[in-house]
């Protein structure tokens, strides 16, 4: 019985997996906003400004 | 197995099956790897180093009018609990020009710039080390709010904020000492303490203040001020002064900081001084040879002077406290610090968020106390008078 449950539960979590990553696709229409926003931000860096850059960045896309 | 073949039938109950990765964040990232690093201290052996110099992630996640951040210091001592979030604070932006930021993270009052192959002065960035008080200011719990932005011409960036370790006080608010020895005659080693996840204002208060001024698309300049007051029994408050400048054009980049500090500490704490007086100078540039190479060059200047405190046998409630011998040998002293390090190095550019650095650094202290020039060893002052070098290669990579 505990086998049949543990199979089930790997089975169903495997698919859902699948299900889930077959869902995703790669086209721009379907890819959520700030995603796309953020591939304008800054990519590299000063070490100490490079996140309050990328931070500012993402601010200023989304209120667009 | 069993629990996590039982975690993942929940897990797959809760994934929903539609848009299961949409998530409304950004995580961007920085990595240097130290792919060779040989270190030397004269009198000391030399040893190469590899492995990850700097591993930093942030989490930006939005909604509306608000935005959360968790930074997380990967590259940190994960021993020590906390440490690893450097920052994690959400901020709400509904009022235009304004933020307003509450949680735990850095305090900006200066303007940190990372060398050639080190890090600055004022995060660590040292073979033989430093004695300076006034560092970056991380890992404290903060309230924000800054006025401005770029297109405006300038930002600035107020905060109060307080250490997430306080001072344990006892039911006459007094601070509490940790001590060793029999019940009447005892030394003391340093003070009780607590973590806190918010500071108390009656215990401590921290301000700080940065103006970034944009004089032009090229030159930016910065000024930062810094106050921190211990109420717990220390004598004055600790203050900070900073000066910056940053240049940066499609030929070279310069950069340049200028900091005076002050600082005093209760007797028995950690890097404990009764008056230390510090001024920080760096100054750097890149030049960029063409699109892949550029060449990098960086001073740093440190000038520490440091009055210990005084330390007698003194009586508090029945009890007789002795000071150690450690605490006797610098009772008084004045010591006073120079440190520098030259940086020069030649960067090549692998990919468009990725580059290697290949660069030495040298380094030189010297420590006087009470005069005295020349001594192998002074009390609290590591590598007193020494000089060391570095040879780097190393990789970083921005995601």
């Amino acid at each position: 019985m505990k086998k049949s449950v543990i199979t089930l539960g790997l089975i169903l979590t495997l698919g859902s997996i699948m299900v889930s990553c077959s869902h995703q696709t790669t086209g721009e229409s379907d890819t959520p906003d700030r995603y796309v926003a953020s591939k304008g931000c800054p990519t590299k860096g000063e070490y100490h400004s490079y996140f309050d850059e990328v931070e500012r960045c993402l601010e200023k896309e989304s209120q667009k | 197995m069993k629990k996590l073949l039982c975690t993942l039938v929940l897990l797959s109950s809760l994934l929903p099956l539609n848009n299961a990765w949409s998530f409304d964040t950004s995580v961007r990232g920085f990595i240097a790897l130290d792919a060779l690093n040989f270190e030397k201290i004269s009198g000391q052996k030399g040893s190469t180093v590899i492995g990850i110099g700097v591993l930093d992630l942030k989490v930006f996640a939005e909604q509306d009018d608000m935005a959360a951040a968790i930074k997380l210091n990967l590259d940190g001592k994960l021993d020590r609990q906390n440490t690893l979030f450097e920052e994690a604070y959400v901020t709400y932006k509904g009022v235009p020009d304004f933020r307003f930021s509450l949680g735990k993270g850095i305090v900006r009052f200066q303007n940190l710039h990372w060398g050639v192959i080190e890090n600055t002065y004022q995060d660590g960035g040292t073979i033989i080390g430093t004695e300076n008080q006034i560092r970056k200011i991380s890992n404290k719990a903060f309230a924000s709010v800054s006025y401005g932005g770029r297109s405006k011409g300038f930002i600035d960036q107020f905060t109060v904020w307080g250490d997430s370790t306080q001072m344990y006080s006892d039911e006459k608010g007094s601070a509490s000492y940790v001590s060793t020895g029999s019940a009447t005659v005892k030394t003391i080693t340093g003070y009780r303490t607590e973590e806190v996840a918010g500071f108390d204002t009656a215990k401590q208060l921290g301000l700080a203040n940065k103006f970034d001024l944009y004089l032009t698309d090229a030159w930016k300049v910065n000024f930062g001020q810094m106050y921190y007051k211990n109420r717990m029994g220390a004598e004055k408050a600790n203050y900070s002064f900073d000066i910056g400048a940053n240049y940066e054009s499609n030929a070279m980049e310069f950069w340049m900081d200028a900091i005076y500090g002050f600082s005093s500490r209760l007797p028995y704490d950690s890097y404990t001084t009764k008056a230390k007086n510090e001024y920080f100078l760096q100054l750097g540039m890149e030049y960029y040879l063409n699109e892949k190479w550029s060449l990098v060059e960086n001073v740093e200047g440190l000038y520490v002077k440091d009055l210990q405190h005084t330390y007698t046998t003194f009586v508090e409630d029945g009890v007789t406290y002795n000071p150690t011998t450690f605490q006797a040998e610098k009772s008084g002293a004045t010591y006073k610090i120079l440190t520098y390090k030259l940086e020069t190095g030649i960067k090549y550019k692998i990919t468009k968020s990725s580059q290697v650095t290949f660069g030495g650094l040298y380094e030189k202290k010297q420590t006087s106390r009470n005069g005295v020039k020349d001594l192998a060893f002074v009390r609290d002052v590591r590598n007193a008078n020494t000089d060391a070098y570095q040879l780097s290669a190393s990789i970083s990579f921005w995601f």
